[in-house]
């Protein structure tokens, strides 16, 4: 299916790939609380960014959006401590619905017990999609502490992966056999 | 840059539907045809059940019946005092939604120390999201049937379910009680009379959906629970049990977390196409011994068939006597697949197998990573302290003329470090003793033992073909009475993160580094026998298998 939003959708742009600099953004957060997330200012940070259909309905085939949430959630409670820095975005035109407004993405935060530490934030025109070039969801990306594309998932990320991704940028080894998250 | 319909465009059209009919949710997804209603239990007054005037109470919503495409819903942020009680249904095409409204946290159930905080009767094509049910007596969440009808399509997801402390399912001398309950035919709560109807073993749960629900703190049994058969006030259950035809079916349960119950985490009974997948349980069976109704598993299930369990993280359980494990494939049950799943720090092992009364057939048991199970030694036996049975990492068990037919295990990690009676790799600890077995297979899996029992009861590992396994004894040299002929033996397996048995799906832990002996030394463990496969990938990052022209060892596929 496609969306309402995806009439007129321009000439494919190439999406940025790893190893080179992510397209900066700056959003309001879907919270009760006001603010933004600017991806500008977590410079110094790795970014974990995803691109989920937040909307996703409950299906027996495990909506892969909803099965990514969960490793998402986990990558961000293993490493938030260690630096990570982790933001939801809301993409509407790759997942061929319409745009959901702030409210339904408050209440995906609450849905989700996702921690207050997980930015989520919407895309309404898609301008955010265009810009990486989203075309499915989940879309995954880790930006390093510079700003740069480190890894890209086009699709469904497996814990491993993203695990294996994440490590080196936080500064922790692959080899420790230390303790982990809270499940996930 | 795409053509959107500006937000204020959106905006006024919701608003004007809204003014009109209420035919709109909130709730962000799409709505169906029908009515929305709206239960707002901090007003005030008790209005219409519309946006405007919404019900206050749940004395006024139980009374009231809904139709295909209907929608009702609480407001977020405000809690409703009592018991839910809802039987109305929807159709396939126009479920029934029951809900929230409005922007913030998930509005409440609180139970308020009744019997149930929901109840679902009779419905079928209902979906329940986006709630937290708490403080209820004996069931947080009941989905039962006082018909004799199957129950169909029945979705529960977004749900946060707690507290439900005040019971005592050993009165009741039943499972059918915690936190997310499934039975049929209920014998009806709360003074434990036999419901109204006269049952044929017709009412079972037809394609149910679980979903992003998390369910924790119980006195009573289960935490996320579906007993599949009608019950009627009898054990004739039991007799009926392996019948399909009144089973329940096409069961899922995902994404969801389970915690600090007094019995089961999440299990499935007497169902057919059934799958737990991508789900965490921690702290089930936290009940104080003695036993009374039964001895918990972390994610099991019983008398089933054509089941899936994968991608699950089981750890920390417990149980009042035996058991206490991660996984469980239980007797009975036919066509099982544990995969890709995560088990450790149980009190006793991370998977079992039983049999009893027959056989338990074509279970499989691969891509799992095993580590640190068999915590707890003893138990209590009669108020006499004995040693705990299955304190290993793979229990196998068959009693009352019970046999395990082609049981394979295949491509797991396991890591020992038990200190246990039974502790080793694998044990069979039942009563009379003795596994019996045929057909079984052990091959391709990874084994690293802090302790010299590397194998645990040699015997029941024998009772099986096994080959291509690699076994590492980290204090020393280990000597296998029965060596294999492809097996590799005391050669550090070269894997990351060696020990790993904390909380957290193993990401890099357990998996090959370059050069491992793992690589490349396995075989097709499927080959030769009737429908076993290898399966598709491996339990880290879906690296198909085999890769690089030989399967690996273990539960990685590196290369």
């Amino acid at each position: 299916m496609v969306g309402l939003r995806s009439l007129g959708r321009g000439p494919a742009m190439r999406p940025p790939v790893a190893q080179h600099p992510a397209p900066l953004f700056t959003r309001p957060l879907a919270s009760l609380k006001a603010g933004t997330f600017s991806l500008g200012s977590q410079r110094g940070h790795p970014v974990l960014l995803s691109f989920l259909n937040t909307q996703a309905e409950a299906t027996a085939a495990n909506d892969p959006s909803r099965a990514e949430i969960v490793f998402i959630k986990s990558m961000d409670t293993q490493n938030r401590r260690y630096g990570l820095r982790t933001v939801i975005v809301d993409a509407a035109d790759a997942a061929g619905t319409s745009p959901p407004g702030r409210d339904a993405l408050v209440n995906f935060t609450f849905d989700w017990a996702l921690d207050p530490s997980i930015a989520v934030v919407g895309d309404e025109d898609g301008s955010l999609e265009e810009a990486y070039g989203v075309t499915k969801t989940p879309t995954t990306l880790l930006i390093d502490k510079r700003g740069i594309i480190s890894r890209r998932w086009d699709g469904f990320a497996l814990a491993a992966q993203l695990d294996f991704a994440i490590r080196p940028l936080v500064g922790r080894s692959i080899v420790e056999p230390g303790s982990g998250s809270n499940g996930g | 840059m795409a053509i959107r319909w500006p937000r204020t465009l959106i905006l006024f059209a919701v608003s004007a539907v809204l003014a009109g009919s209420f035919s709109l949710t909130f709730a962000g997804r799409a709505a169906a045809a029908g009515t929305a209603y709206y239960v707002n239990c901090a007003a005030a007054a008790n209005g219409d059940g519309s946006l405007a005037s919404p019900w206050n109470n749940l004395g006024t919503v139980n009374g009231k019946a809904f139709g295909p495409g209907d929608s009702l819903l609480f407001d977020r942020g405000t809690t409703c005092s009592g018991s839910f009680v809802f039987s109305s249904s929807g159709t396939s095409s126009s479920p029934i939604t029951i809900g929230a409204y409005g922007a913030g946290p998930l509005p409440a159930i609180d139970g308020t120390g009744q019997n149930r905080a929901v109840k679902l009767l009779d419905t079928s094509y209902v979906t329940m999201q986006d709630l937290e049910v708490k403080n209820s007596r004996v069931w947080g969440v009941l989905v039962t049937t006082d018909h004799d009808a199957p129950a169909v399509g029945i979705t529960l997801q977004n749900l946060a379910v707690h507290h439900v402390t005040g019971g005592d399912y050993t009165a009741m001398n039943a499972k059918w009680t915690g936190l997310v309950v499934f039975a049929p035919g209920m014998i009806v709560e709360p003074d434990m009379t036999k419901a109204s109807g006269t049952y044929t073993r017709n009412s079972y749960f037809s394609n149910v959906l679980v979903d992003n629900v998390t369910a924790y703190d119980t006195t009573l049994w289960g935490g996320i629970f579906v007993w599949g058969v009608q019950i009627d006030q009898d054990t004739r259950w039991r007799r009926d049990s392996q019948n399909q035809a009144i089973q329940s079916r096409n069961i899922t349960i995902q994404n969801s977390t389970v915690h600090d119950t007094y019995g089961d985490g999440i299990a499935i009974y007497m169902s057919h196409e059934g799958t737990i997948q991508d789900s965490v349980v921690y702290r089930s069976g936290m009940q104080p011994p003695p036993v009374t109704t039964g001895t918990p598993v972390g994610l099991w299930w019983w008398t089933s068939e054509n089941m899936v369990g994968q991608g699950n993280e089981s750890y920390d359980n417990h149980s009042p006597g035996v058991d206490g494990g991660g996984y469980d494939i239980d007797y009975g049950s036919a066509n099982s697949t544990m995969q890709y799943n995560y088990g450790h720090a149980n009190s006793t092992y991370c998977t079992s197998v039983f049999g009893s009364g027959g056989p338990t057939t074509n279970s499989i048991v691969r891509y799992n990573v095993c580590a640190g199970d068999g915590t707890v030694h003893t138990y209590l036996k009669s108020g006499v302290v004995t040693a705990m049975p299955g304190d290993s990492e793979i229990y196998l068990c068959t009693w009352n003329g019970g046999k395990l037919v082609n049981t394979w295990i295949y491509s797991n990690t396991f890591y020992i470090n038990s200190t246990g009676q039974t502790a080793g790799l694998i044990s069979d600890g039942c009563s009379g003793g003795g596994d019996h077995e045929s057909g079984g297979i052990f091959k391709n899996n990874l084994v690293t033992s802090a302790i010299p029992n590397v194998l645990g009861d040699v015997s029941v590992l024998n009772s099986r073909a096994r080959d291509y396994n690699l076994y590492f004894y980290t204090g020393g040299t280990f000597t296998d009475p029965n060596p294999e002929p492809h097996g590799i033996y005391n050669t550090d397996p070269l894997v990351n993160g060696l020990g790993y048995d904390g909380a957290g799906r193993p990401a890099t832990q357990w998996t090959l580094q370059p050069g491992s002996p793992a690589i490349n030394n396995g075989t097709n463990a499927c080959a030769g026998l009737t429908g076993c496969t290898t399966g598709t990938h491996d339990f880290f990052d879906n690296q198909p298998v085999p890769l690089g022209g030989a399967f690996d060892i273990g539960a990685d596929e590196a290369g």
